[in-house]
């Protein structure tokens, strides 16, 4: 209707005779008048009656151009030079307007058809000029149609039946015809307010009116809000879940009408006021502060302390959100101020690089992957890596995170030192970060089948040595590993520095240990009791140990060389290698004369293979009680000896898969051993200690921190058989 | 897994007349109580006098009026800027063209409320916001006699310097309510945008 384009319209000004018609569902044409005027369509000969006709201007309202068409049409027919004021134009119909023969050539022009109504008191003086406009019976003209010969134009008389139907329709719905000439809307308006904002230029006076800008902007600090509440969940993987989290069953239903004045409602106003749930960003400040990026807060918060891997309710920490919403500084205060773990997974097990990658946030990608202890090739729970959550997800800059990442994976990991008991010690590569388990690293060791299940990753510092479990992450323990001494141990964590051992499993049966044939793990297991031997942990008999001697001798020094091995041959520094430093004291032992003559034997034998000679020293290890023990320490009270009273004295506790063997700290000695089967255990939980008690009904309690581990080992040790 | 999150949530008033917001960040103030809902007509009208009261009624309350809600009209173009007649002719012509009724049905029924954030209309007895328009998007509030024996309010509502615009409608039960409304509308974009003087 408002094309650039002008397009035809006619009019039909159609005119009530009396008003009461108009409310009535009957229609009936001649209770309507309708304006037609002369036209000669361009033969002076011939005029026909036709309808006002008039082009319509695109881009300015077609209804008002119709009304002021009305009104200078009309204009000329009024008796006081006034037009006729249109109520309104309602467009009823389309024509295409080349029906119209000879008069306009052009084709797939459009006509449209509208009804002007008017009030019956508006008048035409009759007309002296036939070509001026006039009222005529609806009726009357709808009956010259039906006649035909030519009295109209084809077109105009299909539009005056269209006009006739349309009001006929109009008269059956209710409301429609009475709506139709009401009066204008200019006579309707009751009050009418702008919105000083939307005023333009001229509605604008008077000191006290805003001007529009002003206005505006005085609404829009209305708009400004008093509160965010920002939906931390938004997003999120969180899935729906129809499951409830608890339930009430009413405990009366279906037991009838209960009495209610035998009903006591109980009066919690008296416990505690109304607990009020705290908001997100009051309960979880840092992960708030995180989130929009206020520095200043963060570094508050941190340093008075405030818990850096926090999760909130949606298990999500601090580093997760500032993963989320790029905040790269943030990011870099909670990891190195923070000392935050780069691989904290949430529910989902997403860490904060899927979430960084996720959001296509490179920057924080990149900070991520430059951290030793990333692990780069995690999973989620759906089993995508933040490379794959990346390129799913095609967020931001994705494609910069997505080649940043790539890149990453081709680089060497991080590498972690593991000591073996000979001294030397072996690289192993951090595929997870600070994710890798023990079993990833024990794989990387290259054991031969036969051999993986004798050895475990050990984390040891001077006072505590604990092996750790195939699926235990060594990162986390050494990191955690001054909490661990803090617990477990009355030693001061300072002083403790852990370091990873692959070591004996504690767990393994003696019987399994002596079908071993690998050399490599004969020597492996010869190194750690070679070095539990000289730390004097096997309580053994001095001829015992001068065998042993002997044994390290022709390992290290060859054969028996009468010349070279003479009794000055041995000196305090490399009795050392040889003796445990407890026995050494002894001086009434003549230690170097058993040892030599001990090698010599052995030369003489032809014990000359060096496997063949570890070997044989581990079977006289495992002929000794405390043989593959795990060692704890703790605290005995001695026995009374007659003339002394009781005293404190420090233990090692040993645990292997026989039983349990307590060592004084100091002297060496065994005070305690027994089997398994032989003997009842229980944990204290609060006095830090365990009892022992044995058939015969002798009691020994050992005080520890550690006695829960120890409990533990014992019985799943023992229940293994 | 991730859904497009944006750093800055959705700035608030979504003025599409068809976008139903079945509940408005700015309702939830009136939980906190700072908001009552009041069954009377709300505020009074402005005077010199009251002006200084008119100006903390109109910040701290809100003023609501049960009346029937006759069209919602979106996406209009203003062609002339016609003003009240324009919007008075749109509706008009809407109802001859039977995309509106020329009367409200009675379960049209709803709650027009008018605060100094803007105005809602809300379903009757329940907390559902059925449209939500922010004050400075109200242009005109024209209040009109329909020609068939009702009250009409019928409200402009547009974004700054956008030539597309909706409008709403309500029949109201008498002229009282009406002029009722159209003033109070009018108190509040008064108070709101006229410079304070101390």
């Amino acid at each position: 209707m408002t094309s650039a384009m002008s397009v035809s319209a006619y009019i039909a000004v159609v005119r009530p005779k009396v008003k009461t018609s108009l409310s009535s569902s009957d229609y009936k044409a001649k209770w309507y008048e309708i304006i037609l005027l002369e036209d000669r369509l361009g033969d002076p000969q011939r005029t026909v009656k036709g309808l006002l006709h008039m082009r319509i201007r695109g881009g300015e309202d077609p209804n008002r151009q119709v009304l002021e068409y009305v009104y200078d049409a009309t204009k000329k027919s009024s008796s006081k030079m006034q037009g006729l004021r249109g109520k309104r134009a309602v467009q009823i119909a389309r024509f295409a307007e080349d029906e119209i023969a000879g008069r306009d050539t052009r084709s797939n022009k459009k006509a449209f058809l509208y009804v002007v109504p008017v009030a019956t008191k508006d008048q035409l003086s009759m007309p002296t000029d036939p070509s001026q406009p006039s009222f005529c019976c609806l009726q009357d003209i709808l009956r010259v149609c039906a006649e035909g010969h030519g009295h109209f134009p084809t077109l105009t008389s299909r539009m005056l039946r269209t006009l006739d139907h349309w009001l006929k329709e109009q008269h059956s719905v209710p409301h429609a015809v009475e709506a139709l000439f009401r009066p204008s809307a200019l006579e309707r308006i009751k009050m009418n307010v702008l919105n000083p904002a939307y005023s333009h230029g001229s509605d604008h006076h008077g000191d006290r009116m805003a001007t529009p800008e002003e206005a505006m902007a005085r609404m829009m600090e209305v708009e400004k809000c008093d509160i965010v509440i920002i939906n931390p969940v938004f997003g999120s993987d969180l899935k729906y879940t129809n499951q409830v989290d608890a339930y009430v069953v009413n405990k009366f239903y279906g037991l009838g009408t209960p009495d209610y004045s035998k009903l006591k409602v109980p009066d919690k106003s008296a416990d505690s006021p109304p607990r009020r749930e705290k908001a997100w960003m009051e309960e979880y400040p840092l992960h708030r502060a995180i989130s929009i990026g206020d520095m200043e807060k963060v570094k508050d918060l941190l340093a008075k302390g405030t818990p850096v891997q926090e999760l909130d309710k949606e298990s999500w920490g601090p580093i997760h959100y500032a993963c989320w919403y790029g905040q790269l500084e943030a990011g870099m205060i909670l990891l190195e101020q923070g000392k935050c773990n780069p691989n904290l997974v949430n529910r989902n097990k997403s860490t904060p690089l899927h979430i960084a990658a996720g959001c296509g946030h490179p920057a924080l990608v990149q900070l991520l992957l430059r951290h030793p202890e990333i692990d780069r090739n995690a999973m989620n729970k759906e089993g995508q890596t933040p490379l794959d959550v990346c390129e799913q997800n095609k967020q931001n800059e994705w494609e910069h995170a997505a080649t940043l990442l790539k890149e990453a994976l081709n680089k060497p990991y991080q590498k972690i030192r593991v000591h073996l008991m000979d001294g030397s010690h072996k690289e192993l590569s951090l595929i997870s970060g600070n994710n890798t388990t023990v079993e990833i690293m024990l794989n990387q060791l290259n054991f031969p089948d036969s051999c993986k299940q004798l050895f475990a990753i050990w984390i040891a510092s001077r006072n505590l040595f604990l092996q750790m479990k195939p699926e235990h992450k060594p990162l986390h323990h050494l990191r955690d590993w001054a909490e661990i001494v803090g617990e477990l141990t009355d030693c001061n964590p300072e002083d403790e520095t852990p370091l990873l051992y692959v070591r004996r499993d504690a767990r393994l049966h003696m019987e399994a240990e002596r079908k071993v044939q690998d050399p490599m793990a004969i020597k492996m297991l010869f190194d750690e009791a070679r070095t539990n031997m000289l730390h004097g942990m096997y309580a053994c008999s001095d001829e015992d140990t001068v065998a042993m001697a002997g044994i390290m001798m022709q390992i290290i020094y060859g054969d028996h060389d009468t010349n070279r091995h003479k009794p000055g041959f041995l000196n305090d520094l490399n009795l050392k290698l040889l003796l445990p430093s407890h026995k050494l004291r002894n001086r009434n032992m003549n230690w170097v004369e058993g040892i030599l003559l001990e090698h010599q034997q052995l030369t003489h034998q032809g014990m000359k293979d060096i496997q063949t000679l570890q070997y044989l020293y581990l079977q006289r290890c495992w002929n000794f009680p405390t043989y593959g023990c795990a060692f704890f320490s703790g605290q005995i009270m001695s026995r009374p000896v007659s003339g002394s009273s009781r005293h404190i004295v420090s233990v090692h506790v040993g645990v292997n898969c026989l039983g349990i063997h307590i060592l004084n700290a100091q002297t060496k000695q065994l005070l305690y051993s027994s089997r398994f089967s032989n003997l009842q255990w229980e944990y204290s939980m609060e006095g830090a200690y365990f009892q022992l008690r044995t058939r015969d009904n002798q009691s020994i309690r050992v005080h520890t921190k550690q006695a829960a581990l120890i409990c533990n080992l014992m019985t799943k040790l023992h229940s293994r058989g | 897994m991730f859904r497009n999150k944006k750093k800055k949530s959705k700035k608030e008033g979504d003025n599409s007349l068809s976008s139903k917001n079945s509940s408005s960040g700015k309702a939830s103030s009136s939980s906190s109580g700072q908001w009552s809902r009041s069954s009377g007509t709300g505020f009074e009208p402005s005077s010199e006098s009251q002006r200084s009261s008119g100006v903390s009624a109109v910040l701290g309350g809100v003023a609501e009026f049960k009346v029937k809600l006759l069209a919602v009209l979106d996406s209009l173009e203003d062609v002339d800027n016609q003003g009240a007649i324009g919007m008075i002719n749109t509706i008009d012509l809407n109802q001859q063209y039977r995309r509106i009724p020329f009367i409200a049905k009675d379960e049209s029924q709803v709650i027009l409320v008018l605060f100094k954030y803007g105005i809602k209309v809300m379903e009757v007895n329940s907390p559902v916001v059925l449209y939500r328009h922010p004050l400075y998007s109200i242009q005109r509030v024209v209040c009109y006699d329909d020609g068939l024996g009702k009250q009409v309010v019928a409200i402009k509502v547009g974004q700054p310097r956008k030539t597309k615009y909706g409008l709403l409608a309500f029949q109201c039960n008498s002229q009282d309510q009406a002029t009722e409304i159209c003033r109070t509308l009018a108190t509040i974009i008064e108070v709101i945008t006229t410079p304070e003087r101390s």
